[in-house]
């Protein structure tokens, strides 16, 4: 028999996933996502196969202990669905750590993102007010880290993928803005940043009561910086 | 740690533990109630990792069981897992439920699942990690010294015998909890209202409840040879034999409209449809055969409708038709065919996890989406009609080939066959045919494809357990096998399987004789386990963490020897330590079995003619019991 002819409307939502869901893989969301798309009844496209997938991509993998305020995911619809309609629903589907924001029709490719901005801060008895003047130096110069590739460990620059955006510190406590490079081949896990900049900094995670940090991803952009959307 | 709760303080330290997502909670369905408006307040402990946890189906049930309650909150908490541990001890964490993140200390109520005896150890970790006295006695006394003391309660399986462990419990629920937890919690809040309360009068109230044993209100005594001469009530108003409490018609009966989703993979992530409890086969070596007996099914409308409430609920793709014995379900195709009504077009896969043998048939294939999968499993669990017939296997060679021939007819190369090693009245000929079944299940493979060439080999996986007597069957009384004699076993079955497309595995053998010590066990365990907890001893199910020489130490140490309780067959006439408990089958019953199990003389199911377990006394809706007068 053949198929009936079905609609397929691409669809794009955007999504924040913070607090505790920073400890949820991008394995089990893609997983939890596809569930959650059923369960709100979205009318949404399965590959045509033997074995019938659900269409569900995603914009940026996001690293455990990261937190995000801009996520994406693709879609596409086998019906005509109001968009606002399929906002509610998802998030009567989903708790209040990850929530639609937004629902509407992509016009750009996630490949088009080039740069991520990170907001990170640092909690350390170690931090005072002049840790921004270090960490200030500490980016606009050669930063040499040790990068885990699958073709083996190699030492890379990585201060061209950053741009400090904000930097500012009273005692116990470190904030900064940055942008770091997220296209393909270059992608820059801030965790890089943070992990060769504390020691310089003093900060040792001997006490991870006393030194811990947060992650936030806060916008994505384009090549020439205006927002991804 | 100023003003933050355990659950926020450990999330500092969550970078650095493997699968953070165990410790967080916040996932889709859980319930969050108002703290100044509750009662009484529950933690509901697995005493496992987070995955296997998420994945029980009593704790899903007894969850939504008692948060229908306004005033009642239960939440939940797992065992940490050893790195997480580490860090929660470093920086004093105490063990947290998930939902509002306080400390298991302030609840009024600390539960635990007990579902297989290797968690004992995680049970006393997760009291230490929490700031809980051990035993029910330090507990009492400190609450006599006026500290906030919770009331530690025990549930699930292992209760038949828990009395390994009786001292660390104040209250065990025995059978079905989903109407008696929140009845022993109704007499918590009632007696706290009324001023009534002292822990010692809320125990004495408790036994008085049906279905709940308070172990500190029976006293042992031994016979000068070690084994028991009685179980003394502390006080005459207490029953002398605790009867396990039942849910008689499971239609109406709670069962959760919503799951709790977890974010990260668990074992079993689908939808779970229980069909029905009990079983109606009573083989001889089942424990569950016996302690969840009568039979009592859902109606297939009403599994329909919890099919339809989940999906929806969830968003699950799988549905897995949950029971002892999924295929004798009186209405087993009734219920596929509603359920295919609609699955199909919904994308959702119907399995059917415990198939029996004579049960297999092409129509059940068809209906059943196992297109993804390669193999099958049966459980013939032995290799001779002889001790098929002792065991009450009520299966046949025949049937069993059958059921492959279907399964090789649908394309299916691949078949797992478990087997149980060490049985009553097992002979080294029972053991051989093992060996020659699988054989000819090989040989099936290519009388259905002769001639046909370029066929993948076929393979058939044995998989053999250690059989533990287990109390509440027929085999109680029976001696284990020794060590030495079970590991000759497993090496003879290896010397006599000459084909290479029969695959061979066994259970570790150490294994299953610690289990027996538990199983069997009497509360003169309960040092060993004192002991063991100061040694560090946990997880003890995880292969990486089975220590059975680190036991035999303790034991040593403790004046303990395991084989009074794994390979002493017990006297008819003796008292057992789970004589406390009626399961509702008798002990007359289970005699007869062991009787006719020496004559291989098999028994008819609950299908064919009542046997006259005893069950039924316990009443029980859509069952196969015949009434009582």
């Amino acid at each position: 028999m053949v198929p009936e002819t079905q609609l397929n409307i691409p669809v794009r939502a955007k999504f924040y996933k913070i607090g505790s869901l920073q400890y949820i893989s991008h394995l089990d969301l893609v997983r939890t996502m596809t569930r959650v798309l059923v369960r709100s009844h979205i009318p949404a496209w399965y590959s045509q196969g033997f074995n019938p997938r659900l269409k569900l991509t995603f914009s940026l993998p996001l690293s455990i202990g990261t937190q995000s305020e801009c996520e994406f995911f693709d879609i596409r619809l086998t019906r005509q669905t109001d968009f606002e309609n399929i906002k509610s629903r998802l998030n009567e589907s989903l708790t209040d750590e990850m929530k639609i924001t937004d629902v509407y029709t992509p016009e750009h490719k996630f490949s088009e993102i080039a740069w991520s901005e990170y907001e990170i801060v640092m909690h350390s008895p170690r931090l005072d007010e002049n840790s921004a003047e270090h960490m200030n130096a500490i980016c606009t110069n050669p930063l040499v880290v040790m990068k885990r590739s699958k073709a083996g460990d190699h030492e890379v620059d990585i201060s061209p993928f950053i741009k400090l955006r904000e930097c500012e510190s009273r005692a116990g406590e470190l904030r900064l803005v940055a942008l770091m490079s997220a296209d393909s081949a270059n992608y820059l896990n801030p965790e890089y940043l943070i992990k060769a900049a504390c020691p310089r900094l003093g900060v040792t995670f001997e006490n991870l009561y006393e030194d811990y940090y947060s992650i936030v991803r806060k916008q994505v952009y384009f090549a020439d910086l205006t927002p991804f959307c | 740690m100023n003003n933050i709760t355990p659950k926020q303080a450990a999330e500092r330290l969550l970078k650095q533990v493997e699968k953070p997502g165990r410790y967080t909670g916040g996932e889709y369905g859980q319930i969050i109630k108002d703290k100044t408006k509750i009662n009484a307040r529950f933690a509901f402990c697995f005493p496992d990792t987070y995955e296997i946890g998420m994945s029980n189906l009593g704790v899903r049930i007894l969850y939504d069981a008692i948060n229908r309650h306004a005033d009642l909150w239960c939440e939940r908490a797992y065992a940490p897992w050893v790195d997480m541990e580490e860090l929660m001890r470093k920086y004093e964490i105490p063990l947290y439920a998930h939902e509002s993140g306080d400390a298991l200390n302030v609840f009024d109520f600390v539960g635990f699942t007990l579902q297989y005896e290797l968690c004992y150890t995680n049970v006393l970790n997760m009291l230490e990690l929490a700031g809980i006295p051990l035993t029910s006695a330090e507990r009492m006394e400190a609450d006599a010294r006026g500290e906030f003391m919770p009331i530690v309660v025990g549930g699930g399986p292992c209760t038949y015998n828990a009395e390994p462990v009786a001292d660390f419990f104040d209250i065990f629920s025995i059978g079905e909890g989903e109407e008696a937890l929140p009845e022993l919690m109704r007499l918590y809040v009632d007696m706290k209202a009324d001023g009534s309360y002292t822990r010692a009068e809320f125990l004495h109230r408790a036994a008085q409840l049906d279905g709940f044993y308070v172990p500190s209100l029976y006293i042992p005594e031994y016979n000068s040879d070690g084994r028991l001469k009685a179980m003394k009530p502390v006080y005459d108003d207490i029953p002398t034999t605790i009867t396990k409490r039942i849910i008689t018609d499971l239609d109406s009966a709670v069962y959760p409209e919503k799951f709790l989703m977890p974010y990260i993979e668990t074992v079993h992530d689908r939808i779970v449809l229980e069909v029905y409890r009990g079983c109606i086969r009573g083989c001889r070596f089942c424990q569950a055969g016996m302690v969840y007996r009568p039979v009592r099914e859902k109606s297939v409308e009403v599994l329909n409708k919890y099919a339809k409430l989940l999906y929806d609920a969830t968003g699950y793709d799988e549905i897995s038709l949950s029971s002892l014995s999924i295929s004798d379900y009186s209405k087993i195709d009734c219920l596929c065919d509603t359920l295919l009504e609609w699955t199909n077009d919904a994308k959702v896969n119907i399995s059917l996890p415990s198939m029996r043998i004579d049960s297999f048939t092409k129509e059940i294939m068809e209906k059943i989406s196992t297109v993804r999968s390669t193999g099958l499993t049966f459980a013939p669990e032995a290799g001779t009609q002889r001790l098929r017939d002792a065991i009450n296997k009520n299966a046949t060679e025949e049937d069993l080939l059958c059921a492959c021939r279907v399964a090789f007819e649908a394309g299916k190369t691949q078949v797992k066959l478990y087997f149980m090693i060490g049985l009553p009245t097992e002979t080294y000929e029972d053991i051989e045919g093992i060996a020659k079944l699988a054989k000819r299940v090989i040989d099936t493979y290519y009388d259905v494809y002769r001639g046909v060439k370029g066929r993948k080999a076929p393979t058939v996986t044995i998989s053999c357990a250690c059989f533990i007597p287990k109390p509440f069957t027929a085999f109680q009384w029976e001696a284990q096998n020794t060590l030495e004699e079970l590991e000759k076993k497993q090496k003879y079955l290896r010397s006599v399987i000459c084909d290479p497309k029969i695959k061979y595995n066994y259970h570790d053998a150490n294994v299953s004789i610690l289990e027996a010590v538990f199983a069997r066990g009497d509360r003169r365990l309960a040092p060993a386990f004192i002991e063991a907890r100061r040694r560090g001893m946990k997880f003890d199910s995880w292969d990486e963490y089975f220590d059975f020489d680190g036991w035999m130490k303790i034991f040593a140490d403790c004046g303990i020897d395991p084989d009074f309780y794994a390979t002493r067959e017990r006297g008819e006439g003796e008292l057992l330590p789970w004589d406390i408990i009626d399961c509702g089958v008798t002990k007359q019953f289970l005699l007869r079995e062991r009787h006719n199990a020496y004559k291989s003389v098999t028994n008819r199911n609950c299908a064919e003619a009542c046997t006259g377990c005893g069950a039924n006394k316990l009443g029980g809706e859509r069952t196969w019991c015949p009434k009582r007068s």
